[in-house]
């Protein structure tokens, strides 16, 4: 029996090592490189990445912003009440935002100050999708197996050579991209606005499907978390894009606003507004640009507003007193723009 | 848990670990207590299910032994036999029953109620039942006498690597091996070892990557038309071959590596002269069981010549309904029942001319000492050709998913000949003919030659260096595949 034991597991370790070479090598979601991450043409898996990474730096940062995408020009740099680490990942949702919070605070990092940007993603995306998708797997929470499961996803050896052609064809466009994830884990700012929505129908995924109650349910167990913590928590909707906002509404969303307005105030910029039908503020229907991002921030931290884009619905701070009044304002809003409310 | 998942390695490297460091007489508890977790990684229902039917049938087997009295061995054995089958009927076939009475009563313009069984099968449920029927079978008979020890007669009924998708064991041939004392055996353990990753390959590297070009033409069938139906039939003719035989090495094979020995399952099946053959090489474990548990039953060969071949039939059409509770399957199980039927006459009437040819022996003589002249060889590849082509068609209702879409298919096989417009509809490119094509071949080669000898035990004749390659290369393989994607697809077999 030693013999056989000894052969097998010489070989199980050969075999394994092989996979694990060629995927620690490859590593085209930047998993096993998360100290010094690297623009390779493949999407990051950044939930991970920036989670391994502030759980290592977390003396430099007390202060966090979580969301989408969409959350990721946020100039972490102009918020003025902390040092801001900006966590957001792809289509990162309530229930992520959740997981990476209690990580944290289980490794002894309680921030000052939580921002998090919500929208339509927030409400029709279901978390358990992204354990299959490789760039969005959230960072895993349970003891070593969990780690080890987490790992095995990307010692897919299969994906990482597929992933090989796009790494080695692609062209390094982001010299800065090491640098912004260990400073401030931000996008790069300087993408130009080239967007002319005409022809485009909104920004809407297949797999998208209201999941109100769960949603609402993670929801209200982050600020539970928050207030347990006394941390300082802000919560804001995105400026969807107004064809991706109408979609959205046709489907729930605003029943969403509503049921978020129940648990929390929030500052509102989903809307049909001046911002939202102008195509120069979004990158495609999806993303709203830096100066969008920047308008956002001054609301809300620098007490900026302006009547006109308030009285659109942007910008507005959704409160137990206005609330009814907003979501009732929001709905005929959206009647209005020929949106067919569920 | 599935075979080729991370899951079952940890675990049957644990189980392998303990069984063979502790001593013979606790061995048994080891095997249980991972026959109990196996089940217990599926539902802890079908476990609860499981050990009810143990419990029965043990002491059902106990009784009749010690029964002396005629009548009331019958009834116990009537009581034994009708809970596990009972069972199976709730969880297999109830929706089915009720459903085909809804049709029938519908088309008679009878009024009844409208009923939704919604039953989730248990894993093994008709393999160990089988097991179970067999055994209380073979006491009654006289055969085997009844087991004891509950432990050990439960290890028999619920031994992991056999329990979901066979080979269907016999208790006279398992629990004996339970009894002997076991020596940790490094050929046997090494060839159990080969036969794993042999099952492995055939499992994940073949019949897996064939089931996305059957998929696509069997579950859109009134999208297609043509020879795209004859070509999705071939492919899924290999499928499931590749797919249930691959299950049976690995079953096998980790039975090896425990030190048991398991029926062999599959005897290069597509090379068989006949019908009947046919059934003498695939699913050997059922089509033993039918044998002896139904065809001997309702009389076997000593009945009159039309009653045989009705209990042929008969036989065949239990067997169709066993793999899965459909008309489609009892329309194969019927084909395979009266083209038997229809060799036997044919045959019989063959040797009234020619008495003194044997086609199987004929088939067998390749690889004997047998001469056999040019036509002879000629024939036997005729009638292996033929074979395999009423075989395919069979597949073909076997794996639809209703009459009428095989019917669809009958009706539109041969109304467009472009192959290549067909392999497009299976999105099989030149690359994937290739690479599944090749593999095919590979395995129908491997399996050819392994009717003279032992291909797996041969590669100790191999060099070690290219021994290791080829193992570090088919277990490369099976890994990257296994690591693909993170989905294990199930077994063909798992739901029956």
């Amino acid at each position: 029996m030693k013999k056989y034991l000894l052969k097998i597991s010489i070989f199980a370790l050969l075999l394994l090592g092989i996979i694990v070479s060629v995927s620690v090598i490859i590593d085209p979601y930047n998993v096993f490189h998360y100290e010094y991450p690297v623009d390779n043409g493949v999407e990051a898996n950044k939930n991970f990445i920036k989670t391994k990474y502030l759980l290592k730096h977390s003396d430099e940062f007390d202060s966090l912003v979580f969301g989408s995408s969409r959350a990721g020009f946020v100039d972490v740099a102009s918020l003025p009440d902390g040092k801001y680490y900006n966590m957001s990942s792809s289509e990162a949702v309530p229930a992520e935002h959740l997981n990476t919070l209690k990580v944290l605070i289980k490794n002894d990092f309680v921030p000052e100050n939580v921002l998090i940007l919500m929208d339509d993603i927030s409400c029709f995306v279901n978390p358990a999708l992204h354990e299959e998708m490789l760039y969005r797997v959230p960072y895993p929470t349970g003891g070593f197996l969990s780690h080890l499961e987490f790992y095995r996803k990307y010692c897919d050896v299969i994906t990482n050579l597929e992933a090989l052609q796009v790494i080695l064809n692609y062209q390094e466009e982001d010299s800065a991209y090491t640098r912004r994830f260990r400073e401030s884990g931000m996008e790069r700012t300087d993408i130009a606005v080239d967007f002319d929505g005409t022809g485009h129908g909104g920004f809407w995924a297949e797999y998208y499907s209201l999941r109100l109650e769960e949603c609402m349910g993670e929801i209200r167990e982050l600020i539970e978390l928050c207030e347990e913590y006394d941390i300082n928590l802000r919560i804001a909707t995105n400026p969807l894009y107004y064809k991706t906002y109408a979609n959205s509404a046709e489907n729930g969303y605003l029943d969403f606003l509503e049921a978020l307005s129940e648990v929390t105030e929030f500052y509102n910029f989903s809307s049909f507004s001046e911002i939202t039908t102008n195509d120069a503020n979004y990158y495609e229907p999806s993303h709203f640009n830096v100066e969008t991002t920047k308008l956002m921030m001054d609301v809300m931290y620098q007490d900026w507003h302006n009547e006109e884009l308030l009285a659109q619905g942007f910008g507005v701070k959704v409160t137990k007193e206005n609330k009814d009044d907003f979501l009732l304002f929001l709905r005929q809003q959206g009647e209005e723009y020929g949106v067919t409310l569920p | 848990m599935l075979f080729n998942t991370l899951a079952f390695a940890i675990f049957m490297t644990v189980v392998f670990l303990v069984y063979w460091i502790i001593p013979h007489k606790f061995r048994w508890m080891v095997l249980l207590a991972a026959n109990i977790y196996f089940f217990f990684s599926f539902d802890v229902k079908y476990l609860l299910l499981l050990f009810f039917t143990i419990l029965i049938s043990y002491f059902v087997g106990l009784g009749m032994e010690k029964q002396g009295d005629t009548r009331k061995k019958k009834l116990l054995f009537a009581a034994g036999l009708g809970t596990p089958l009972l069972l199976l009927f709730i969880f297999k076939y109830a929706a089915f029953t009720f459903h085909s009475l809804e049709e029938i009563l519908q088309g008679l313009s009878i009024p009844m109620w409208k009923t939704t069984i919604k039953l989730v099968m248990p894993v093994g449920i008709s393999f160990y039942t089988f097991q179970i029927v067999g055994y209380l079978t073979d006491i009654y008979r006289g055969k085997i006498s009844a087991e004891h020890h509950l432990g050990k007669y439960a290890v028999f009924v619920s031994f992991f690597p056999n329990i979901s998708s066979g080979p269907i064991e016999r208790a006279g041939n398992f629990i004996p091996q339970l009894e002997v004392e076991k020596q940790f055996d490094y050929d046997k353990v090494v060839y159990g070892s080969r036969l794993l990753l042999w099952g492995l390959i055939k499992k994940i590297v073949v019949a897996d990557q064939l089931s996305k070009y059957v998929d696509v033409v069997f579950d859109n069938v009134y999208e297609h038309t043509g020879i795209v139906f004859a070509l999705a039939t071939l492919v899924y003719t290999f499928q499931i071959y590749f797919d249930f035989s691959g299950y049976s090495d690995m079953a096998i094979g980790l039975a090896k590596m425990l030190g048991f020995d398991l029926t062999i399952n599959f005897k290069s099946p597509y090379f068989a002269t006949s019908i009947k053959e046919f059934w003498s090489r695939w699913h050997i474990s059922l089509s033993t069981w039918f044998r002896d548990y139904v065809y001997i039953s309702l009389g076997g060969n000593r009945v009159s010549k039309w009653r045989r071949s009705l209990n042929l039939v008969i036989t065949f059409l239990v067997s169709g309904l066993w793999h899965g509770a459909d008309w489609t399957f009892v329309l194969w199980g019927g084909i395979h029942g009266v083209v038997q039927v229809v060799e036997k006459t044919m045959g019989e009437a063959w040797d009234k001319v020619h008495p003194k040819e044997n086609l199987q022996q004929e088939s067998e003589g390749q690889f004997s000492n047998i001469d056999i002249s040019p036509w002879q060889r000629m024939r036997t590849l005729l009638c292996t050709l033929i074979t395999f082509c009423v075989v395919s068609y069979a597949w073909m209702f076997f794996r639809a998913n209703s009459i009428s879409d095989a019917w669809y298919m009958v009706r539109n096989m041969f109304t467009d000949w472009n192959v290549s417009v067909a392999l497009q509809r299976m999105a099989m490119d030149t690359m994937g003919l290739i690479k599944v094509g090749g593999a095919t071949c590979f395995i129908l080669i491997f399996d050819y030659f392994n009717q003279k000898a032992d291909m797996l035990a041969s590669m100790n004749k191999l060099p070690a260096v290219i021994r290791w390659g080829i193992y570090t290369g088919a277990a490369l393989v099976v890994l990257v595949l296994c690591m693909h994607g993170g989905v294990s697809q199930q077994f063909i077999y798992f739901n029956f």
